[in-house]
């Protein structure tokens, strides 16, 4: 896109990546390639194996069942529509559970302001569930927006880092010598720095946006990806199956996609699932030292919400709601993912099965 | 052995060229001298003189012919035909109004030129080699001076909260090991999970808040050097082991577990000896070697000290002054902590592979 024309005040048609068509179309492709996935997925053997364990683990279906109702909340904040006159973008929760803004603090459920020498009366009394925040914004609602934040935080730093640790570590395992070298030096080199301060380093110098966050995060995640994949690979590559379809003359392209890459898949998703709160978790991390999500932009966060909350306990009253809410939606989140990452990792590897 | 010592070393030199390559391309690279120099000058509108002399003062500026020619490097760059810009003579001042805007210089006439990036770069790299990292961009300040001042605070927090979590999840992973199985297991490993999914931020937040607030345990925060640091010391340090143990728990039980199910116990065992004993003499004796082994990497990087909680107790430490730094954007003190944090790092991975090879013989085969 030529940057002359974004500063143009006459244009009002919003780049392409800004417009409805396109952020409705996202999350439809991504829950579409997620259920194509799974669909295809309970045809194999494994999977379908795997499958029927997790269906056996009552505290795995409930962590699932958790992460559903996240992914739910994060959809409805994802699908909206521009409004022609104001030019801002309300989604579906937006309409649902926006509430009016009040003047500053707010306990649940109250029905007058906290913190002030003289109590104002709220323009909407009763219906804070869970109060404001210092500027008036209902916290429930701002809770409900971090959950999408963090599936992006964790979907898009996955998108970028697997298939960088996949194919580079195919590469360095399949065809050794230089490649392997070459390889094993960068990553070693990425992996001897303390990962925090990478990500610190990173988003220093890159910037604080959401895509920016991701690339730093999938700067510093891909390591152990990619040093896991070598090493399945170097242990596949000599294996009979390979050396049968070398003879039969595939090509190295086609032995590495269709005979290695269906191997490493569970390796990889484990990782990949259990890599996932981790993820969520440093947003918060960020957040606090300060080179979190833009807390300016309007994007939930739930870093941001607890990093605001540093001073409010100190108050008197205290002020509670804001850091619970927070952290409560984030901690139930990278449970549940916790929970179901170990379940998947039982369920699939092999070698747990007896 | 030293043999292997010397080897494992010489390994890790070119880990550490390729970081310090690495750390000036993300901070001298991708960000311009002038906005930094913008930045950190305290006039609004600085002039062309001004930040001039800045990047100058602050080892940024452009070498002359005449500097390149006092060093090999520099005479290997000429001899090759890589020259440094010329200095432009300044703009005559006659010709400007007060009231007419400053014409804005080129974009990119601050930028070194390619000669002076490869200088700045070999000086760069054997300066921080030598642990001499300049100047602070914004406190002018000597930055080694500074992390000096900073290692003992940083050093007894770390070091008091390492040695806690390392003895509570120890003994917390025997007792699930010794109840393997059972529901004192299984509450246990759920424990630890809990434990695990709980953001840093909020354990320190809440729990300076419940002990310190509500119970009044200890100071809330601040520091002092002598006997009374221990006072300021231990509401950190109890943070710091409740929100390490519940991973450092559940990777001491694999360790014990995975010792338990080898044949060894079960001999012991079938020669009837007691189930503590096993524990104790045969199975914590093996399994304390890949503890110490994970736990090794983490000792020289004790100096510097726990970003968050320090920032938080208004701790005095490195970890401090990083955060400091970062939100006074101060590139030149993060590069060095990097470096230093980078450093630590290679130097504990090292001292694992040694001691690793110390306790088993055949890793040194290899």
């Amino acid at each position: 896109m030529d940057p002359q024309a974004s500063n143009q005040p006459a244009v009002t048609q919003p780049p392409f990546w800004e417009s409805d068509l396109f952020l409705n179309a996202i999350p439809i492709v991504a829950v579409g390639l997620l259920v194509y996935a799974f669909v295809t997925a309970r045809k194999q053997p494994l999977w379908a194996e795997a499958f029927r364990r997790i269906r056996r683990n009552p505290l795995a279906l409930v962590a699932l069942g958790v992460i559903l109702l996240y992914a739910g909340i994060a959809l409805l904040d994802s699908f909206g529509s521009t409004d022609a006159k104001t030019q801002t973008r309300k989604t579906i929760l937006d309409n649902i559970f926006e509430r009016e803004q009040e003047r500053t603090y707010s306990a649940p459920f109250a029905s007058v302001t906290t913190g002030e020498p003289k109590p104002q009366k709220l323009k909407a009394p009763g219906s804070h569930l869970m109060g404001t925040d210092g500027v008036g914004n209902d916290v429930f609602y701002r809770t409900l927006k971090g959950a999408r934040t963090a599936f992006i935080i964790g979907g898009l730093t996955s998108l970028i880092a697997t298939p960088l640790a996949l194919i580079l570590g195919m590469v360095a395992g399949f065809y050794g010598k230089w490649r392997d070298d070459l390889i094993q030096y960068v990553y070693t080199v990425l992996a001897s720095i303390p990962s925090i301060l990478l990500l610190i380093a990173l988003v220093l110098v890159l910037g604080r946006g959401v895509v920016q966050i991701c690339i730093a995060l999938g700067v510093t995640r891909w390591v152990g990806l990619c040093r896991l994949t070598r090493g399945e690979t170097l242990k596949h590559r000599d294996r009979e199956y390979v050396r049968a379809a070398k003879a039969l003359g595939a090509s190295d392209f086609r032995i590495l996609t269709r005979h290695i890459l269906p191997n490493l898949l569970p390796i990889v998703i484990i990782s990949v699932t259990l890599g996932f709160s981790g993820l969520v978790l440093s947003e918060a991390i960020l957040s606090y030292l300060g080179i979190g999500i833009d807390p300016g932009g309007g994007i939930g966060s739930w870093g941001n919400m607890i990093n605001a909350a540093r001073s409010e306990l100190a108050r008197d009253p205290v002020i509670w709601w804001n850091l619970t809410s927070a952290s409560v939606a984030l901690f139930i989140l990278v449970l549940a993912f916790n929970i179901f990452g170990d379940a998947l990792r039982d369920a699939i590897d092999p070698r747990l099965r007896s | 052995m030293l043999r292997y010592i010397i080897r494992r070393v010489l390994y890790a030199i070119p880990t550490v060229l390729g970081v310090l390559l690495l750390t000036y391309v993300l901070f001298f690279g991708t960000v311009s001298r002038e906005s930094i120099a913008r930045q950190n000058l305290s006039s609004r509108a600085p002039t062309q003189e001004q930040i001039k002399g800045w990047l100058k003062d602050h080892g940024y500026g452009e070498p002359t012919v005449a500097d390149m020619e006092k060093d090999p490097f520099g005479r290997f760059l000429l001899s090759v035909g890589i020259k440094p810009k010329e200095d432009k003579p300044a703009a005559p001042p006659s010709g400007e109004t007060p009231a007419a805007p400053e014409a804005k210089p080129a974009v990119g006439d601050f930028e070194p030129s390619f000669a002076a990036r490869l200088m700045e770069m070999k000086r760069s790299t054997i300066d921080v080699l030598l642990l001499n990292f300049g100047k602070s961009d914004t406190t002018k300040e000597d930055i080694w001076e500074r992390i000096k001042l900073g290692i003992p605070a940083s050093f007894a927090v770390g070091t008091l909260i390492f040695i806690a979590s390392v003895i509570t999840s120890l003994i917390f992973a025997i007792i699930n090991a010794y109840f393997r199985g059972t529901y004192v297991d299984t509450f246990g490993t759920f424990l630890s999970v809990l434990l695990l999914s709980i953001v840093y931020i909020v354990y320190v937040i809440s729990l300076q808040f419940i002990l310190g607030k509500v119970l009044h345990y200890g100071p809330i925060a601040g520091f002092e050097t002598g006997p009374g640091m221990l006072k300021f010391l231990t509401l950190p340090a109890v943070i710091g082991v409740i929100s390490s143990i519940g991973a450092e728990i559940r990777l001491y039980r694999t360790f014990l577990l995975d010792e338990i199910n080898q044949d060894y116990v079960r001999t012991a065992r079938a020669k009837g000896v007691p189930e503590s004993r096993v524990l104790r003499l045969h199975v914590l004796k093996n399994a304390l070697i890949p503890i110490i082994t994970n736990t090794v990497a983490a000792i020289p990087g004790l100096i510097l000290g726990s970003l968050i909680l320090e920032n938080f107790f208004g701790i005095p430490g490195l970890g401090s002054y990083l955060v400091d730094s970062i939100n006074s954007q101060d590139f030149a003190v993060v590069r060095a902590m990097v470096f230093l944090g980078t450093l630590l790092y290679i130097v504990g991975l090292i001292l694992t592979d040694i001691m690793y090879a110390l306790v088993d013989p055949r890793v040194r085969i290899e």
